[in-house]
């Protein structure tokens, strides 16, 4: 640190930010190059959750493999069994019943609205608010207390099947969570009241971190992160799935690209999920929840690319089977690992601090990055 | 899936055509060991309009000398995909800008996605 | 060796005071954040911070490899001295000293010293940048600050705190009569006390404790006691400058005010970036308190 006073050199600063740093959501690592506070170079390194999700597709068999999903995206993790089951069901030739598809799309956006809750949380702790995080944690909560009611777990629900649900969801549940929509809803108003017209929180996120439009379509980003660029880009719209076929979701989207957008983005998501489910519990009919499906599942030899929109953008699996029970191949596509290939020329002719808010505006989870 | 089947040597002449016919949009790359062959996929969309379906192209490699053009410099945002591809299947792409192991560390011995790989090959050495 | 006595027993009883605004803080905090904070240790938890100093006594000494043991050493030590010897400029403590606010200014100084010494000896680099940053927002607010301190003194026409607060006792308190003062000076004194939204020096989110990252037990309780002394110092400078003084349970009740509103704004606010620091110090806070200046010299024609 002290240099002696013949051998004075110049070099850029490296502060190497993670795997255990407070703000890099998990166990993500950066590598800063900084000249001042000012950053001419980023390192990403991933890896350290690495948990061989797609050697295991090949070593379980299909039924085997199903609570697995759960564990990519532990925040969001009805969207990776909706993608798995789907894929599964895209290749098997099976259709789940209507209630299971009307259910999976109510624990789907249930499940949006607890992850973006968190990321808020979050978010804003990175900025250095923070209360907003504990907050958000008791709507959370009581999110989490709804899907526990229904699956019997908080975080890794494993309800989805193939062919539908492991079980019906009772009346008073679905009342319960009716009762909870105008709450949730005054509550995310209350949020932005509090944090949108900070003066503090605008000059910290205005302006900072901007994708333009090219930039964000050509390095395969999804997700707010996309919609915060411009383009109108939603799986549930262009190329729904389940029950969103039967409605016309609402996009919502920005245009500048800068950390600000991406925050609005996610908040005006929050309002639209409430109202989806609003749709879904007026929908909602009786019957069963489960299709019939062969008791040994094998997937035949096919390959097909399924994709669901999660809170982080577009999750896909590719699955390719070989007559076996087992996949011969399964790809996940996270779409956190996609959003962060931007990250290192976001960071650069930023600050540090900056570094933190926008990292966590692009919203991981190293569940999914790692895989 | 509907995949056009595309020689090796004609990938990136392909991948041109794609983007100038604007899919743009990388959906997702990965590689299928067939035993026999070694397969790789990559999925390519165009965002802007949104009635156009997925393109996907198909390359066919040899399981021993995977080696293929990068696609990287075309469309960027396949730079960690073909790292990912890289490590767990033992590609090699030709003009990638920082082909590294993405998940395994750095010393990790053999490619685990490969169906014939073996636990006890895989080790890190220093 | 009155004096001498004195100084003894106020030295012992301001860490005392520390540790009760270190838990009144946590709790008025987890009550603004739907928690409950610290409730049990005693009534209310209030001996929580007692239990947490006697912890950090009995922690052991650890000093970073590669540190710079002289620089790493006397930091909590530099930290600590000047704000406690700052109290020694307050009226209800020595309501003769002449040179009040000229002595407060240049002691409270000093402490910029101790921050870059702890960023500097840790052998960390998010040390070194929180020392670095906490020595730049210091050198800066020092002016706002000073430029601040200067109307009340010129109004009453000494640097005798003494004078200043009981010259508001039959004239308005300069809050009413110099607002632009009060602000800038609170702003400022927040700043210089570390208090969110200016704490980026110890930016829990970005460098994870800043300056005082690799120290633990005893030399860390230091820095912790010395800064809320520094908040306990500049709450009571507001009450004894701007909102009059008064008798003691008043000034108590003042105190106490301020510092539930520094805590509040902790509550509310972001943190503020390094950049846009240095611009409200320099762009925004000395305009306004020279004008403040300004304004009591034509005020006072």
């Amino acid at each position: 640190m002290i240099a002696n006073k013949e051998g004075i050199t110049q070099e850029e600063l490296v502060i190497n930010l993670g795997p255990q740093h407070p703000s890099t959501h998990g166990v993500f690592r950066m590598v800063l190059e900084c000249r001042g506070e000012s950053i001419v170079g980023v390192t990403p390194h991933m890896g350290y959750l690495h948990r061989g999700f797609e050697k295991l597709a090949e070593r379980r068999t299909a039924v085997q493999y199903q609570p697995y999903p759960d564990r990519w995206d532990y925040l969001a993790a009805m969207f990776d069994e909706m993608a798995y089951i789907g894929a599964a069901e895209a290749l098997l030739g099976i259709e789940a019943p209507p209630r299971a598809e009307w259910l999976r799309g109510i624990v789907m956006e249930l499940n949006r609205l607890s992850s973006h809750l968190l990321w808020l949380g979050t978010f804003l702790l990175d900025v250095g608010a923070l209360s907003p995080f504990l907050y958000t944690f008791r709507e959370r909560e009581m999110i989490l207390d709804l899907l526990m009611e229904l699956t019997g777990a908080r975080l890794t629900y494993s309800y989805l099947r193939f062919g539908g649900l492991a079980h019906d969801a009772e009346d008073i549940w679905l009342k319960k969570v009716r009762a909870g929509i105008p709450y949730f809803r005054s509550r995310v108003r209350e949020y932005r009241q509090l944090i949108d017209d900070n003066e503090i929180f605008r000059k910290r996120v205005q302006n900072i971190g901007v994708i333009d439009q090219d930039t964000a379509i050509r390095y395969g980003l999804t997700g707010p992160m996309l919609r915060a660029s411009g383009p109108a880009w939603d799986l549930r719209r262009h190329r729904p799935y389940g029950v969103y076929r039967q409605i016309e979701t609402p996009v919502v989207t920005r245009d500048k690209g800068d950390t600000w957008s991406r925050y609005q983005v996610r908040m005006d998501e929050m309002d639209v999920s409430l109202d989806l489910l609003d749709i879904f519990l007026e929908g909602i009919e009786p019957g069963a929840v489960n299709a019939k499906v062969p008791k040994n599942i094998k997937f035949p030899e096919a390959d097909t690319y399924f994709a669901v929109e999660g809170p982080r953008g577009e999750l896909g699996v590719y699955l390719a089977g070989d007559g076996t029970a087992h996949a011969k191949r399964m790809k996940i596509r996270p779409p956190s690992l996609f959003n962060l290939q931007v990250l290192s020329q976001l960071l650069v002719g930023h600050m540090v601090s900056d570094a933190v808010v926008i990292l966590g505006s692009v919203d991981i989870v190293l569940g999914e990055v790692d895989r | 899936m509907n995949k056009e089947v595309v020689l090796a040597e004609k990938l990136v002449e392909s991948a041109q055509k794609c983007v100038a016919e604007g899919y743009t949009f990388p959906v997702v790359h990965t590689a299928v060991d067939h035993k026999d062959s070694l397969e790789l996929i990559y999925i390519f969309r165009d965002v802007r309009d949104m009635d156009r379906g997925e393109r996907v192209l198909s390359v066919q490699l040899d399981p021993d000398h995977p080696v293929v053009d990068s696609l990287t410099p075309l469309i960027p945002g396949l730079v960690f995909q073909e790292r990912e591809v890289y490590d767990l299947f033992g590609v090699v792409y030709e003009g990638h800008p920082d082909l590294r192991r993405l998940l395994l560390p750095e010393g990790f011995v053999g490619h685990p996605l490969r169906k014939d790989y073996t636990k006890t090959q895989g080790d890190v050495v220093q | 060796m009155n004096n001498l006595i004195i100084a003894t027993v106020v030295g012992m009883i301001l860490p005392g005071i520390a540790a009760f605004l270190l838990w009144y803080e946590r709790r008025l905090l987890a009550r603004l954040q739907v928690r409950m904070g610290p409730n049990r240790v005693g009534p209310q938890g209030l001996w929580q911070s007692l239990a947490d100093i006697i912890k950090l006594l009995s922690k052991s000494d650890t000093v970073p490899k590669d540190s710079n043991p002289w620089l790493f050493k006397l930091a909590p030590i530099m930290a600590f001295l000047p704000v406690f010897m700052a109290f020694a400029a307050l009226p209800q403590l020595d309501p003769r000293l002449n040179i009040g606010l000229l002595y407060l200014v240049a002691i409270l100084s000093l402490s910029a010293l101790s921050f870059l010494a702890a960023g500097m000896g840790s052998h960390s680099k998010y040390a070194l940048l929180g020392g670095f940053r906490a020595t730049a927002q210091m050198v800066s607010y020092e002016i706002p600050l000073s430029l601040a301190l200067l109307g009340p003194a010129m109004a009453a026409g000494s640097l005798n705190l003494n004078v200043i607060a009981s010259w508001q006792q039959h004239h308005l308190p300069y809050i009413l009569t110099q607002p632009l003062g009060a602000i800038g000076f609170f702003i400022a004194a927040m700043a210089e006390a570390h208090r969110p939204p200016f704490d980026l020096a110890e930016a829990e989110s970005e460098l994870v404790a800043g300056y005082h990252v690799e120290y633990s037990g005893v030399r860390f309780a230091l820095f912790v006691v010395s800064e809320y002394a520094h908040l306990l110092l500049l709450c009571w400078l507001v009450a004894v400058m701007y909102l009059g003084g008064g008798a003691p349970w008043l000034v108590a009740l003042e105190i106490m005010t301020m510092v539930s509103i520094v805590i509040w704004l902790r509550a509310t606010m972001p943190r503020i970036r390094a950049d846009q620091l240095m611009a409200l110090g320099w762009k925004v806070l000395i305009p306004l308190t020279s004008l403040n200046l300004l304004w009591t010299w034509v005020w006072n024609l």
